[in-house]
């Protein structure tokens, strides 16, 4: 295979992921907003912080004076100037798609192709005057059909293993993401530190990242931080937590190169022990930064590893 | 004046006869014998059920991304994909004509590809006066790169598009050959899978011909092309990417050949050999089947401004280390005034009469033919020689008074650019319009693809004109298309 298709491929999986991601968050943040009291001023802020959740706030900021809710879910979710809005990414992804076409089965191009072209008659008047939930619901089934597309569809070469790495790798970085806000909002929110307040945040958060029934098995009603994010990280059954996806996207990376290539560059097992070393020390923000940059440092040597055109004679 | 008959129904109802050859209905309204079970069933079904199908295969198209692009600097705006529009009435051709047609075709590609090689080696055809030397080495398309150059099987043209017309008599020309980049095989294809879908009924009333075993000719003929009879070579179908109007049809040929789809950037040459830089590392490249034009295929040798192509490939190309289908330089001989001695390269290199007729073609660098066309240029069709795709043309019965004399002008200022033809009335055939049919003028393009042995796919693409009474079948001017049967 050709690098530029591999990046593509990879790309693919992660926005993917990411469009999903953010539906999840937006559809959570927007239902809780109810719950979590306070004026028209601290709501306001809530909203800005669920764009800080997924965005580069300064961006969000120069486009819009006013951070309240339509403008947060235009600019989350329509927002063309907007490299992260879930039409953007569905976008880039059916631009990927269209030039991997001839690499993957139909039906992948299909369902993207149909996304695409639902989500760009959509606009945020639209989805408020009907429902949001509906419409974020809707989001999600798209990401689903397409995983199940390809799960069902693809043969397990090369094509497969870098959707996967990217899905696993955007996973990964994105739970810590949340993590990492929650735990930084607990610390330096005073006047939100009720217990009432704490256990639904903590509802939010599981929900954020698609992990509440999941949780509840494992740990029914001891919903507190701790708890919460030893499942998120450490979990070894649970799709969604670190421990998992990691996991995930070593052996899609293994399988990627089996030749000497040398793993450690890819420390996925160093995060990993690091994480669990760390965790039993304390479990703060600290922890959850450093795993952010991981994620990075691992998403930087991916794309040097596998997608820079190399250079042999013949 | 339209012929009441008591026996159409619905939708063929208001159709008139005309002046013009139709496809479905003789000139007394009866319609023709392979029509009838295509009448009854489209006449017995209803508005409402075929707007119900047509429906569906709109929503069909546009999902299956089944487009073209409008050429466009804002890349990646959607807004700019069309889809073709599919007619659903098929255009229906009978084996003994298309028995008249296929041998008439594959002599005609024949004889191109033998010209082709002609020019480039001996020249026999210009030292013994039958072309003008001038109108060759001075065409745009001549490339001097390919002067004795001797290329795997003498195959030019592995694929050709003739594009042919019915005049009013219901006689089969030859209006144009397409020996560069012909594009439009894919809608062939869907066309016949959109059919298959949407009216499985007809054919169990018809014995279509298969269409399979075309894409598997082509394969076979670009495997043959391979550089010292390579058992298992690489074959790359090389586009200029996703922002071309014929993007979709790349996609597809790559996909049902199974054969890489790759951009310049993709390929590297290293001591005169191509290759396909990958994830493994470097795999050499045997057959290249281009989609994008001469001029931007090596920017060492032609245009150097180029990003398209491959630096060096021409001199891979000319070293034998790879193949080039269709090779550079055969834009010589689908120029539309080269186009006037087709018939006789038949009888020179052949020694055959044509079996397929060209349309009478005036060569306007020849003074008289050019005095002839311009006291007449109403009735006539102008076009650019070397332009295709409908573009740089003029059609004298629609053309404004101010569009005639602009032309007039052009024509005296550089006769030798262009040609002129009578107004052909092509043939019709009903279309669906707003509901109804109504008649339309078509035209066919046929693929012949030329390996060990030459193929021609049997139908092919027949191009409408959607516009009520328009000439111009293409796609980039609005043409539509129609799935094509032999039975």
């Amino acid at each position: 295979m050709m690098n530029r298709f591999a990046q593509l491929l990879f790309w693919t999986g992660r926005y993917m992921e990411r469009a999903e991601n953010h539906a999840r968050l937006i559809d959570v943040n927007y239902h809780m907003r109810h719950e979590i009291r306070g004026n028209q001023y601290d709501q306001d802020y809530v909203w800005e912080k669920l764009v800080a959740a997924v965005e580069d706030v300064s961006s969000f900021k120069s486009n819009h004076s006013i951070a309240n809710e339509r403008n947060a879910l235009h600019f989350l979710t329509f927002e063309s100037s907007n490299s992260n809005s879930i039409y953007s990414l569905i976008q880039q992804t059916r631009s990927n798609i269209r030039t991997l076409r001839q690499l993957l089965p139909g039906e992948l191009w299909e369902t993207v192709n149909s996304f695409y072209l639902w989500l760009k008659d959509q606009d945020v008047h639209q989805m408020m005057l009907q429902s949001p939930y509906m419409f974020y619901q809707r989001i999600r089934e798209w990401v689903l059909l397409f995983n199940g597309a390809a799960d069902s569809m693809m043969t397990r070469e090369q094509e497969w293993h870098f959707i996967q790495a990217g899905k696993y790798l955007e996973r990964t970085e994105n739970t810590a993401r949340i993590l990492h806000n929650i735990s930084a909002n607990l610390s330096n929110d005073n006047n939100y530190s009720q217990e009432q307040n704490n256990y639904h945040r903590m509802i939010v958060l599981l929900k954020s990242v698609g992990g509440y029934e999941a949780f509840r098995k494992f740990h029914a009603n001891d919903v507190t931080f701790a708890k919460v994010l030893e499942f998120l990280l450490f979990n070894p059954g649970f799709p969604r937590s670190i421990h998992f996806a990691l996991t995930s996207l070593e052996s899609y990376l293994k399988v990627i190169k089996q030749e000497d290539y040398d793993y450690t560059l890819l420390s996925v097992k160093a995060i990993l022990d690091g994480l669990n070393d760390r965790h039993s020390g304390h479990g703060g923000s600290d922890l959850l930064h450093d795993l952010l940059q991981s994620c990075n440092q691992l998403g930087y040597s991916i794309s040097k590893t596998f997608f820079q055109e190399e250079i042999v004679g013949a | 004046m339209a012929m009441l008959m008591p026996k159409r129904k619905h939708l063929f109802t208001p159709y008139g006869s005309s002046a013009f050859y139709d496809e479905m209905f003789d000139s007394h309204g009866n319609v023709r014998f392979p029509y009838g079970e295509v009448f009854h069933r489209f006449s017995n079904m209803g508005i409402e059920e075929l707007n119900k199908r047509n429906h569906l295969m709109q929503s069909h198209m546009v999902t299956q991304g089944i487009t073209f692009t409008l050429n466009s600097d804002n890349l990646g705006d959607t807004s700019l994909e069309r889809t073709i529009p599919f007619d659903m009435i098929p255009r229906i051709i009978t084996s003994d004509e298309w028995a008249l047609l296929e041998r008439g075709l594959k002599q005609r590609v024949q004889a191109l590809n033998t010209f082709i090689w002609d020019v480039y080696h001996e020249q026999n055809i210009l030292k013994d006066d039958i072309i003008p030397r001038k109108m060759i080495i001075t065409n745009p398309y001549f490339r001097p790169e390919m002067i004795g150059l001797d290329i795997p099987n003498r195959a030019y043209i592995p694929m050709s598009g003739i594009d042919i017309i019915r005049s009013e008599t219901g006689e089969f020309y030859v209006l144009e050959d397409n020996l560069r980049t012909p594009s439009g095989l894919s809608y062939v294809y869907k066309n016949r899978s959109l059919m298959t879908n949407l009216f499985p009924e007809l054919f169990f009333d018809y014995q279509v011909r298969d269409i399979d075993q075309g894409l598997n000719a082509l394969l076979s003929g670009l495997r043959s092309l391979a550089p010292n009879a390579k058992p298992d070579p690489l074959v790359v179908l090389l586009t200029p990417g996703i922002h071309n109007s014929a993007y979709y049809d790349h996609t597809f040929l790559a996909q049902e050949m199974g054969i890489e789809l790759v951009e310049g950037r993709d390929m590297t040459v290293i001591d005169q050999k191509v290759y396909l830089k990958s994830m493994q590392g470097l795999r050499q490249v045997d057959v290249i089947y281009s989609r994008i034009d001469d001029d931007f295929l090596d920017p060492l040798v032609f245009n150097p401004n180029s990003l398209l192509g491959v630096p060096g490939l021409m001199h891979a190309y000319r070293a034998g280390n790879v193949a080039l289908a269709n090779a550079p330089g055969t834009g010589v001989a689908d120029d539309k005034a080269v186009y006037a001695f087709v018939p006789d390269m038949i009888r020179y290199y052949l020694n055959e009469e044509p079996i397929l007729k060209n349309v009478p073609t005036y060569i306007l660098s020849r003074p008289h033919e050019k005095e002839y066309v311009l006291t007449r240029l109403s009735q006539m069709v102008v076009k650019e020689r070397s332009l295709s795709g409908g573009y740089g043309m003029l059609i004298g019965p629609s053309a404004s008074d101010q569009e005639l004399k602009t032309f007039a002008a052009k024509i005296k200022e550089n006769p030798e650019r262009y040609i002129a033809q009578p107004t052909i009335k092509l043939s019709c055939s009903p279309s669906l319009t707003d509901s109804i049919a109504s008649p339309r003028h078509i035209d066919l393009r046929a693929f012949v693809f030329m390996g060990e042995e030459t193929h021609v796919i049997p139908g092919g693409l027949t191009r409408v004109a959607l516009k009520q009474g328009s000439l111009v079948v293409n796609s980039s001017q609005g043409g539509g298309t129609k799935d094509t049967w032999i039975v």
